[in-house]
């Protein structure tokens, strides 16, 4: 229900948008940035590289603006490109690193960079079902984690494109999504510290 | 039952693909998504500044203009972020690399900016509300002062346009729309 009302509200915005008007732009960038910003942590971006990673696949979106028609082929377009940035970003950390270890090191710390996509969430959740649902998660494989991270973002039938465009072949989406939840669902359930809250 | 609608976008694919559509989800999957999200919510937020940033950064970007991306690595900070030391971004488009050095001068930034390939090309840096326009050397220098702090974005112009009126033929003047000369523009930093 709620994605319907998303898709709606994007498939205006996007009309709007496609014929120059700024503040649908806005709009559609308000609503999915939270999503991109999931992919970038998802694929293993730093933190400070990855809010430079979100904003370049929003400023590389103008040009495809005209050519993107729905919602759902507006989300497959962002999360393609925010791997693909993703990946840019990662792997110029990457080579710099085995280049200079100590420089990048330090600068990565100066610029507030250093925890890797990952620590940040070690930090203390003052919620405790909330803690119990991330030492379930850390026990999934990271792919399953990395997926389900995804899919509680987007609902059908955006998680299908989502899902392609973090590289789930086609066909696998479903079952997959379905095995990962349902070994989540039991570490949960096993757990005391977790009673569901139905939405 | 509903299959075949959300694949629109893919004509390639068959219906029959999409397989798992027809798994249900059930109010107890449906939970358990809800905290996932409230989790990365809490855990890994979306920065405070991140959209405005990129609202910011969006605002000049035209359909032909070429995108220049930070390069995480060419970040080098003599010190932390606000502390009285310069910074040093380097930026990557297709054509040109643009590399600013920001540093404290006073209560506002002079920033050094290197264009290479070098050349005369007119320029603006855009901090907050305020335009400062520039132009590059020969040797792609470029030197802007008085720099509030603060969020700072650099728009190159057309190559060209920075060398006179003899040289931009078939540019029409103002250079707004479809008809204006590729511009460089960068992501908004935080300076």
């Amino acid at each position: 229900m709620e994605t319907t009302e998303r898709t709606e509200r994007l498939a205006g915005h996007l009309v709007r948008a496609q014929s120059g008007d700024r503040e649908a732009l806005h709009a559609i960038v308000a609503e999915l940035t939270p999503l991109l910003w999931n992919v970038a942590r998802g694929q293993g971006v730093y933190h400070a590289d990855a809010e430079d990673v979100v904003q370049s696949v929003w400023l590389s979106l103008v040009a495809r603006l005209a050519h993107i028609d729905t919602p759902t082929a507006l989300i497959g377009w962002l999360v393609t490109a925010c791997r693909r940035e993703a990946w840019r970003s990662r792997s110029a950390r990457e080579r710099a690193r085995a280049l200079e270890p100590d420089r990048v090191a330090e600068l990565a710390e100066l610029n507030g960079a250093a925890e890797p996509a990952g620590d940040g969430e070690q930090r203390v959740l003052a919620d405790e079902r909330l803690r119990v649902v991330r030492s379930a998660l850390d026990r999934l494989s990271p792919r399953c984690a990395e997926l389900l991270r995804m899919l509680a973002l987007v609902e059908r039938p955006d998680y299908l494109v989502v899902a392609r465009a973090l590289g789930m072949p086609r066909g696998s989406v479903g079952p997959t999504r379905g095995r990962c939840l349902a070994k989540l669902r039991a570490l949960l359930q096993a757990d005391a510290g977790w009673s569901a809250v139905c939405p | 039952m509903e299959r075949g609608v959300p694949v629109s976008d893919y004509p390639q694919d068959p219906p029959e693909a999409v397989d798992g559509e027809e798994q249900p989800l059930d109010a107890l999957d449906a939970a358990i998504l809800n905290d996932i999200r409230a989790l990365y919510e809490a855990a890994d937020p979306v920065p405070a500044g991140l959209v405005a940033r990129t609202t910011f950064a969006l605002d000049l970007v035209g359909l032909e203009d070429e995108i220049a991306r930070l390069d995480p690595v060419g970040l080098s900070a003599a010190g932390a972020r606000g502390a009285e030391q310069s910074r040093t971004i380097t930026f990557d488009s297709e054509s040109l690399t643009i590399v600013v050095q920001a540093s404290p001068s006073g209560a506002t930034l002079r920033v050094d900016g290197w264009l290479a390939p070098p050349g005369v090309r007119r320029l603006r840096l855009r901090a907050g509300e305020v335009d400062f326009p520039a132009q590059s050397d020969e040797l792609g220098r470029f030197v802007v002062l008085d720099v509030p702090r603060g969020l700072v974005q650099i728009v190159v112009e057309g190559e060209g346009e920075g060398e006179g009126e003899s040289e931009s033929e078939s540019e029409s003047e103002g250079g707004t729309g479809a008809d204006r000369a590729r511009q460089v523009i960068t992501p908004a930093v935080v300076l």
